[in-house]
């Protein structure tokens, strides 16, 4: 298995966090599990938010990436990227869906 | 063959101007391909698609009354018969004050640990 | 880089949703490798093609028509489509025959075909991956 990848596009401050759960729950049983944070779901990438909701994904074993445009587009750049969070562009999530991960959007 | 997990969180979307709801219709289109297997996982608002109670009502607009409006029972029913399966999250049925005993026949509850089982299981994984 | 099918299946209408651009920007990287490309418009999405878009003026910018240079979904399918050709890829972009009825979306860009949830699930099976960008209501 090529490893999961969930594409996180809502806000986490307020909104639905399953998928962070079913990330966690799947890295935590071993998986190899990215979450790749686009559009307003970049806001997890804010060093100064969601620590918490990090710090689980972190300690279960997820890798955060984010979509280098929506960061620009919320002024989350250099000093204000949270530590573990890999800005990058949807070039990866392409790489990602052409190597057969399997990846879903939430 | 491809078999696709549909989790459906918002229910009464667009409902009533389509007279169905859009993902069960697409989840009930996929699974009569031969090639296609599908499971529809109902959470959140959409766990009541499930509820037994549920009236099929329709519009009016001066002298235009719909006259086949959504009726989920009937088409969770249809999508089962035709091989579908029909799951919802169990922790959310308290929260929308249902307990299974409000369910319509056929659907399974699932807990929240038996998600991560279904999404390793299913080749596509969609979140509606 | 070896050749790869993907299947997108979309469904938020240009304008509404920052969704419907972030799944061209997908698609846009896809056909720039040459990728065979499938899309699957369903529910509002078959406006994203829709031939009738148009530009405006913007008074709170102070831009005429020209000066606002308004993005119009249905060129960055074009885009898109000749993108994947120039790359040897292909988009085979298919609007959902109900949808676009029940919308009057049927004026849509070259290139755009009638078809529905059979051609998913063809594609679902043959793709090397598919992905799913639902809507929000």
């Amino acid at each position: 298995m090529a490893g999961y990848t969930f594409i996180s596009s809502r806000d986490p401050v307020d909104g639905d966090r399953s998928v962070h759960q079913i990330a966690a729950d799947l890295a935590g049983a071993g998986h190899d599990v990215a979450l790749f944070l686009v559009e307003n779901g970049a806001f997890l990438a804010r060093k100064s938010a969601c620590g918490d909701l990090r710090e689980d994904l972190a300690s279960a074993g997820v890798r955060l990436l984010a979509d280098d445009f929506s960061l620009s587009e919320r002024g989350i750049v250099e000093g204000d990227l949270a530590e573990g969070v890999d800005a990058t562009s949807l070039e990866v999530l392409v790489d990602h869906l052409a190597e057969g991960r399997k990846v879903s959007w939430h | 063959m491809a078999s696709l997990l549909c989790i459906c969180d918002q229910g009464y979307r667009a409902s009533v101007e389509e007279q169905d709801d859009t993902v069960i219709w697409m989840a009930h289109m996929l699974q009569r391909e031969d090639n296609t297997t599908v499971a529809l996982l109902l959470r959140g608002s959409a766990v009541n698609y499930a509820s037994r109670a549920q009236e099929s009502v329709g519009v009016t607009f001066g002298d235009w009354t719909q006259e086949h409006p959504a009726d989920f029972p009937r088409d969770l029913a249809r999508f089962r018969d035709d091989g579908g399966r029909v799951l919802a999250l169990a922790s959310d049925l308290p929260r929308y004050g249902l307990t299974d005993a409000d369910l319509v026949d056929g659907v399974t509850s699932v807990g929240d640990a038996d998600v991560v089982g279904l999404v390793a299981e299913h080749d596509i994984v969609s979140f509606w | 880089m070896p050749k790869k099918t993907l299947t997108f299946m979309v469904m938020d209408p240009p304008f509404e949703s920052t969704r419907s651009t972030t799944a061209l920007r997908l698609m846009q990287i896809a056909a720039e490798r040459g990728y065979d490309i499938n899309v699957l418009a369903y529910e509002g999405a078959v406006y994203v093609p829709f031939g009738g878009q148009a530009g405006h003026p913007n008074p709170i910018h102070g831009n005429d028509v020209s000066q606002e240079n308004h993005p119009l979904p249905r060129e960055w399918v074009r885009i898109i489509g000749e993108t994947a050709e120039k790359n040897s890829g292909t988009l085979d972009w298919v609007n959902c025959g109900m949808c676009a009825d029940e919308r009057g979306a049927n004026d849509v860009v070259p290139g755009v075909r009638r078809g529905g949830p059979p051609a998913l699930a063809a594609w679902m099976a043959e793709s090397d991956n598919t992905l799913i960008i639902p809507t929000r209501g």
